[in-house]
């Protein structure tokens, strides 16, 4: 039981996003006489700079960093898997393309390009998802891109080719379904890592403003009042840690269950 | 390693550094509307926009504006940061050195932490010191480094005392933010050792130097160890130069004066001709780093095809 602990954190924070929107308007409320209130049996988790609790904030944050991290990992898995599908199998100068592309993307520092970028397009949630859209795509098109690229001389699909299938139905009914174990994988592991380039952005301010609960930014504020209030660090931190540590578990046991390589 | 091999390698990476510049320079055409209403507010005057359209070379065309960034990029012409009015080459110099520093000791930190846990699990696969390695790395692996960071000050700093909250005023300044990012480095490059460890230990050569005598330790130092170095070195040098990247939240965690808080400093300000040169620097160094271990690891290792 203790080895699938990965699922229980992840159904109840599927749980708290549910309930996340409703935890907003409560979450910002500003009691400045609660001011810095260590964690109580009241108040679980304690309050920060302006008497909000963090508890809420924290679960409020659910309903902005996850719901951004799965939208960035859904369009980056299809623009990826899309245009690394497309390369490998048409090949010739769009393949040759589409590689000069992912080598160049993948010799700079992805978290540096997805900070500089969302500081050139400003700050706010819609440009650091943009920002780690750009990013995000390379990782799914490198693993699409090879995958189809060994999948393409494969009996079953040589034989859809010699009996005339048209090219859509192959890559459709063939390829795809093959494709869907390891892009599964990567995407589990995409999110924790998007969940964390997300936070490490909003901490730096570029990403939900105030007074938006976000996990980043709520570590941004606990970052100023260390001194004081070291317990605001707890909520947002354990949000990140456990749902990053959990999608991580969650892939490795997926990528073993398919017994894929790493 | 053929001469000519080795030329071929470098040339490819001055390839690679040329298109990284080139994207560098397509990332700020991307700064929405009007970089200079971006940059001076929309209440400045006409004549002042007109003056840093031409100071940024934006009163040109695109294909002349690439001529020049190259033309100053390669006589070491960067231009001025708008904020400071001071040579961003220069900036950068006297930035550099403390992310230098700061990624010397973060590897040092590292290895120190990796390879005792490496080696202890290798040693015990299965059993409890392993899970606990296991365990360590999860944690250690999945910690960003602005959670790490604040707690490693809340405790060290704030309770214990034994070092400075940030800045870099003393000596033992470097030694927090080092430690938060050698953590998340030493987890990865322990179980890369394990794996890697577990795998040369099965080979029969091991058992060949046993059987002539060698001691367990002896065996391990000179045949185990070296052949496993191989693979960690590879991570090692991907470790290090994300680290290079990594470390501007790290940096700015701790007020580190390094390139990592000038990258943030440039946004915040919007100096966006100086934000170019962090980035430019930065990821130059990234790609320097990894092409370096891909010669370092080929030179180790003479399995290692070089006309590949």
């Amino acid at each position: 039981m203790l080895r699938q602990w990965y699922v229980g954190v992840l159904c109840v924070w599927l749980v708290l996003a549910c309930i996340a929107p409703w935890c907003m308007e409560s979450g910002n409320r500003i009691t400045l006489e609660n001011a810095f209130a260590p964690p109580t049996a009241g108040a679980w988790l304690g309050t920060d700079d302006l008497g909000r609790s963090i508890l809420l904030r924290t679960v409020a944050g659910a309903a902005v960093s996850a719901p951004l991290a799965a939208g960035v990992v859904l369009v980056s898995l299809c623009v990826g898997t899309l245009l690394g599908a497309l390369g490998a199998w048409r090949g010739g100068l769009l393949d040759a393309c589409l590689q000069r592309i992912i080598e160049l993307f993948q010799a700079f520092p992805g978290l540096l390009l997805a900070i500089a970028l969302a500081g050139i397009l400003g700050p706010g949630t819609g440009n650091v998802a943009l920002a780690l859209c750009l990013v995000g795509w390379v990782g799914f098109a490198r693993l699409a891109r090879a995958q189809v690229a060994s999948l393409r001389s494969r009996e079953h699909v040589l034989v859809a080719r010699a009996l005339g299938t048209p090219d859509r139905r192959i890559l459709s009914n063939h390829i795809l379904p093959l494709l869907v174990a390891p892009l599964l994988v990567e995407a589990t592991f995409a999110f924790a890592a998007t969940l964390a380039a997300e936070a490490g952005m909003s901490f730096l301010g570029l990403g939900a403003q105030p007074p938006t609960a976000a996990w980043g930014s709520m570590l941004r504020e606990a970052t100023q009042f260390l001194l004081v209030a070291p317990h605001m660090l707890l909520g947002p931190g354990l949000a990140i840690l456990s749902l990053v540590m959990a999608m991580q578990s969650a892939g490795e046991r997926l990528r073993l269950h398919w017994q894929l390589p790493r | 390693m053929g001469v000519v091999q080795l030329a071929a390698r470098l040339f490819a990476m001055l390839v690679t550094l040329f298109g990284v510049s080139l994207l560098v320079f397509l990332m700020m055409q991307a700064i929405p509307g009007d970089p200079v209403d971006a940059m001076l507010g929309e209440q400045a005057s006409g004549a002042d926009r007109t003056a840093l359209r031409a100071a940024l070379g934006l009163d040109a065309s695109l294909p002349e504006q690439l001529r020049r960034y190259y033309g100053g990029l390669l006589v070491g012409d960067w231009g001025l940061s708008l904020q400071t009015q001071e040579p961003i080459l220069g900036t950068l110099a006297a930035r550099a050195p403390g992310t230098l520093l700061l990624a010397g000791n973060a590897l040092v930190f590292a290895l120190l932490l990796a390879l005792p846990l490496g080696i202890w699990s290798a040693l015990r696969p299965g059993r409890v010191p392993d899970h606990f390695a296991g365990l360590v790395a999860l944690i250690g692996g999945a910690v960003p480094g602005f959670i790490l960071g604040p707690v490693l000050i809340v405790v060290f700093a704030v309770w214990l005392g034994w070092a400075p909250v940030g800045g870099a005023d003393s000596h033992g300044s470097v030694v927090l933010p080092a430690l938060t990012l050698a953590i998340g480095m030493a987890a990865i490059l322990s179980r890369q050792l394990r794996a890697a460890l577990l795998e040369v230990l099965a080979e029969p050569f091991m058992r060949a130097a046993r059987a002539r005598g060698l001691g367990f330790a002896a065996a391990l130092w000179r045949h185990g160890l070296r052949n496993a170095a191989i693979p960690v070195l590879t991570v090692l040098g991907m470790q290090l130069g994300a680290l290079l990247g990594g470390a501007v939240i790290t940096e700015t965690v701790f007020a580190w004066p390094g390139l990592g808080t000038l990258t943030v400093e440039a946004i915040e300000r919007r100096d966006y001709p100086l934000l170019q040169g962090c980035v430019l620097v930065i990821s130059a160094a990234y790609v320097v780093v990894n092409r370096l271990t891909d010669l370092l690891t080929a030179w180790c290792d003479p399995r290692i095809d070089w006309s590949r």
